[in-house]
């Protein structure tokens, strides 16, 4: 699939499922659950309620639920994250507040 | 009602892309691009565009909706409800004002007009540029206060 684009505008908010091979970039809110073969932003001003399954992910806003990634799960320094995150690769960033578990089995 | 349409999102426009399947509910005040797939429910103040090969399967309620690929669902749109040439919808429809394009695809009930709910004050050039005025409108009054029971079937090909 092409580089398509899935963007979350601030003021929408998604209930249910989002299943994708896009980049998603969640600017507003969503709960749920959310997939997709790329890559998943969690831009500042976005919050997800949801367990988010993707090759990588970044949070820069906030995430409450399971994070599983393929490849590399990242909490910048404003994000934060309450719930497990199971990834290879793990980037927690000064500044950024975790709350769960670790599997980088 | 009508400026609240002119809200956007500049920086981050909403846009399920083609990749992606949504299902369930998608509520807020900004425009709404499909050119994916969304499932369950739509609440928009403003704009759904459902894009060529964009597919719908929703209840759209939004300011105004514009159909170029796929919508199956009961919209009501506060402002205009077009179909381009490329759309295909399959619902009942309730809209101020409604164009379908040459060569569009459309099977369901109408209701086009002036709602009720809506004062007869309301300005007619408030609705966008180029719609052309609801055809029949007589045909249009009479079905609108028909009782419910009756269910038309409009294939319209201009």
């Amino acid at each position: 699939m092409s580089a398509n684009k899935t963007t979350i505008g601030s003021s929408i908010t998604i209930e249910g499922t989002i299943q994708s091979q896009d980049d998603v970039v969640v600017h507003g809110f969503m709960q749920g659950t959310m997939t997709t073969s790329r890559e998943v932003t969690i831009a500042k001003d976005g919050r997800v309620e949801a367990d988010v399954n993707a090759k990588t992910v970044q949070i820069v806003g906030a995430l409450n639920g399971g994070l599983v990634a393929s490849g590399r799960a990242e909490i910048t320094p404003d994000g934060k994250m309450v719930g497990d995150i199971k990834a290879p690769r793990i980037l927690i960033a000064d500044g950024a507040r975790f709350t769960g578990h670790i599997d980088m089995g | 009602m009508t400026s609240s349409n002119k809200r956007t999102n500049s920086t981050n426009p909403t846009e399920i892309g083609a990749g992606t399947k949504v299902e369930g509910r998608v509520a807020g005040e900004e425009n709404l691009s499909v050119l994916g797939h969304v499932l369950g429910k739509i609440e928009i103040v403003g704009t759904v565009d459902v894009a060529d090969g964009g597919i719908v399967e929703a209840d759209v309620q939004a300011t105004r909706v514009v159909v170029s690929g796929v919508l199956v669902g009961n919209v009501t749109a506060t402002e205009a409800l077009i179909i381009e040439a490329t759309g295909r919808v399959v619902g009942e429809l309730t809209a101020p004002t409604l164009r379908i394009a040459q060569g569009a695809q459309y099977a369901g009930r109408l209701d086009v007009g002036r709602m009720e709910t809506k004062t007869e004050s309301t300005p007619k050039d408030e609705v966008s540029q180029d719609l052309p005025a609801p055809v029949e409108l007589d045909e249009k009054r009479r079905e609108r206060d028909r009782p419910v029971t009756k269910r038309v079937l409009v294939k319209k090909r201009a």
